[in-house]
């Protein structure tokens, strides 16, 4: 009885629904819902924090841990805290339309960042950079370092069950769809793990010792590809007759200095700064009432090479500091 | 005052101190639950406002629904790890069936369908194949979430009817509708763990198989039914779980699993058998939840909330099992 009684009272406990609570600050308070932390992020992170700050806003932080459930939680949460806006990294990119929907029905502009929803119409207005450009980009390189010579691939693919991890691999597959002469030996799903990477490298240099490229669509995957290289001797500068062209997305100090030190063929700077920038005013914009137009940006990554590098720095993110 | 108010004898504080701790023996997630809840409810501002306690609510009803089917397969001393890829699994199963169909509930009944064809599977393997559960689940867990990613190009299912999400956040009487749906699976569970003849099986399987099979009891239809009862409550997490967010995915329930775990393993339900229940479980999962939304209302970086919940985890369940041992050691 007693048993039946506690639990009765914590569902009541946990259960009285009611209205969200008034916003009580009189600061723009802007919610950050990310849906994961990783060295990315972490850049994206303290982007969002320079902008918000440089707009004399507040913020709020929430980390998903790659759970739908706990982002669309977290969310609510914000809206129930009453903040002026949220700018969210969704991690599904399908139950984030439905998360937007209810945010902006309670009156919160929501602001997608990186990564769009499935439907960007949900959403108050969404900024991110290009994966398609940058994978199109990838791929007209590998078609130019081949140079009509045959020419193994492999294509190291990033996080299938969102935006930029299948248009990067669908737009580089497309680059690379006229030139007969290059083959993908392997696509390696790898969800944005580096150890994965680690493997699919491992098995394609196996498979294919003689393989010229390797596709790598995010920064981290570099250690994983580099320790396999560095095992197998491939790990030399680019000009080297054993070096493998590789190209990565990102722009983060781990991909800067692989230019730098020669060891990757390009590399394509996802414009973060600019993107944090660009999200934070549109998110407060969006709370005093003001009207974004366009309601969707694309911003293509900068390009840049061991050629290039130290011209380029002052605009990559991680080539600075 | 009399002596004895005054000055009680050893024997006596022994009684009281007994008496005392009964009922801390067997929940002992009941005080950091309640010490948490206050310290937390006059730290933060609008913890205990009704908008975060539903929100805490939707996220604990399908946590506390696969955690009290986990629990009939601790209970026997097994484990499932399938859990979390049956949710997933199911979810995506439902999510087109919604879609195609425009029915909700027969896509929710598809994902119940689907947790507990696999959990029939289960038990059918790990109670007369005699396979291991742990090895089992295992394969499971991984078969379960490929099949997913195959389906779906590893795509989440989305754009469901409206119904979906409708009935997902919605409440009745007060209450999250989720939450009657864990209401109503705690009840059931509850009854039958403690009011039924199959429900006592159960422990008494649990505390001691071999004893059992000689005792007569059905053994292994009692491990087929936990595992069914847990793939089919997976099933229903997962029902839950995409009504609520308004999509399926193959990742769906990747987080699941060790949180279930999580869940029962701090209530105080044995992992070696026989000793558990689904009350525990549900204060297990209600920390779980309390502390998962407190430390994040509090400001905590994500690093500093999982050192907290892992040692939450650690000394919870150290001091379950160290309160078992000492009553079972009076026994």
């Amino acid at each position: 009885m007693q048993k039946t009684l506690a639990t009765i009272g914590l569902a009541a406990l946990l259960g009285a629904a009611a209205l969200p609570g008034p916003a009580s600050a009189k600061d723009l308070v802007i919610g950050v819902s990310f849906d994961k932390i990783e060295p990315f992020r972490v850049a994206e992170q303290k982007a969002l924090t320079d902008a918000i700050a440089a707009a004399h806003a507040k913020q709020v932080f929430a980390n998903a841990d790659k759970d739908a459930q706990r982002q669309a939680s977290q969310v609510d949460t914000m809206v129930s805290q009453g903040v002026s806006a949220i700018v969210a990294i969704p991690w599904d990119i399908e139950a984030a339309n439905d998360l937007a929907r209810s945010t902006i029905a309670a009156g919160i502009p929501f602001v997608s960042l990186d990564q769009a929803p499935s439907d960007l119409k949900s959403v108050t207005y969404h900024v991110g950079g290009d994966p398609c450009a940058d994978g199109k980009v990838a791929g007209e390189f590998f078609v130019k370092a081949a140079a009509g010579k045959p020419f193994k691939l492999l294509e190291l693919q990033g996080g299938l069950a969102n935006d930029n991890g299948i248009r990067r691999s669908k737009c580089m597959d497309d680059a690379v769809k006229a030139a007969s002469n290059i083959t993908i030996v392997a696509q390696v799903p790898t969800d944005w793990n580096p150890q994965k990477a680690l493997a699919g490298t491992e098995d394609s240099l196996q498979a294919h010792p003689d393989l010229a490229g390797i596709y790598a669509p995010w920064n981290d995957a570099l250690q994983g590809v580099f320790a396999v290289l560095k095992e197998k001797n491939r790990l030399v500068p680019v000009g080297d007759p054993k070096h493998i062209v590789i190209v990565s997305i990102d722009g983060t100090p781990l991909g800067c200095k692989a230019v730098k030190d020669k060891l990757i063929d390009l590399e394509i700077a996802t414009p973060l700064p600019e993107m944090a920038r660009r999200a934070v005013a549109a998110a407060i914009k969006a709370s005093q009432g003001g009207k974004i137009d366009p309601q969707a940006e694309f911003l293509p990554g900068i390009p840049y090479g061991p050629g290039d590098v130290d011209q380029m720095a002052s605009k990559i993110w991680g080539c600075q500091g | 005052m009399n002596d004895d108010t005054a000055a009680p004898t050893h024997a006596a504080r022994g009684r009281a101190r007994r008496l005392s701790l009964a009922p801390l023996a067997k929940l002992p997630m009941l005080p950091v639950l309640v010490i948490a809840f206050a310290v937390l409810s006059a730290t933060i501002d609008g913890f205990t406002s009704a908008a975060n306690l539903a929100n805490m609510a939707r996220l604990f009803a399908p946590l506390v629904i696969a955690a009290i089917g986990m629990t009939f397969v601790f209970l026997l001393g097994e484990i499932d790890l399938s859990v979390g890829s049956v949710l997933s699994l199911g979810s995506v199963l439902g999510a087109f069936t919604m879609r195609d169909t425009g029915s909700v509930w027969l896509g929710a009944l598809v994902v119940v369908a689907t947790g507990a064809a696999l959990g029939a599977l289960n038990g059918v393997v790990i109670a007369w194949f005699r396979f291991s559960s742990f090895v089992h689940t295992l394969g499971v867990l991984v078969t379960a979430r490929a099949v997913a990613m195959l389906i779906t190009g590893g795509h989440s299912v989305g754009r469901l009817p409206v119904a979906a999400l409708l009935f997902g956040r919605g409440s009745f009487l007060g209450l999250p509708n989720l939450l009657w749906l864990a209401i109503g699976v705690y009840a059931v569970a509850h009854y039958v763990l403690r009011h039924t003849i199959v429900g006592r099986e159960f422990f008494l399987v649990g505390a001691n198989r071999r004893g059992a099979v000689f005792a007569g009891l059905a053994v292994q239809r009692t491990r087929f039914l936990a595992f069914l009862f847990c793939g089919t409550l997976a099933g229903l997490a997962g029902a839950c779980v995409e009504l609520r967010l308004g999509s399926g995915g193959p990742i769906l329930g990747d987080n699941l699993l060790l949180m279930a775990i999580a869940s029962v393993v701090l209530g105080g339900t044995s992992v070696f058998g026989g000793e558990g229940g689904v009350f525990r479980t549900a204060t297990g999962a209600f920390v779980v939840v309390m502390l998962d939304k407190g430390l994040n209302l509090l400001g905590l970086e994500f690093y500093d909330q999982a050192i907290v919940m892992g040692l939450v985890i650690v000394f919870g369940s150290a001091l379950g099992g160290h309160l078992y041992r000492r009553r079972v050691g009076r026994a």
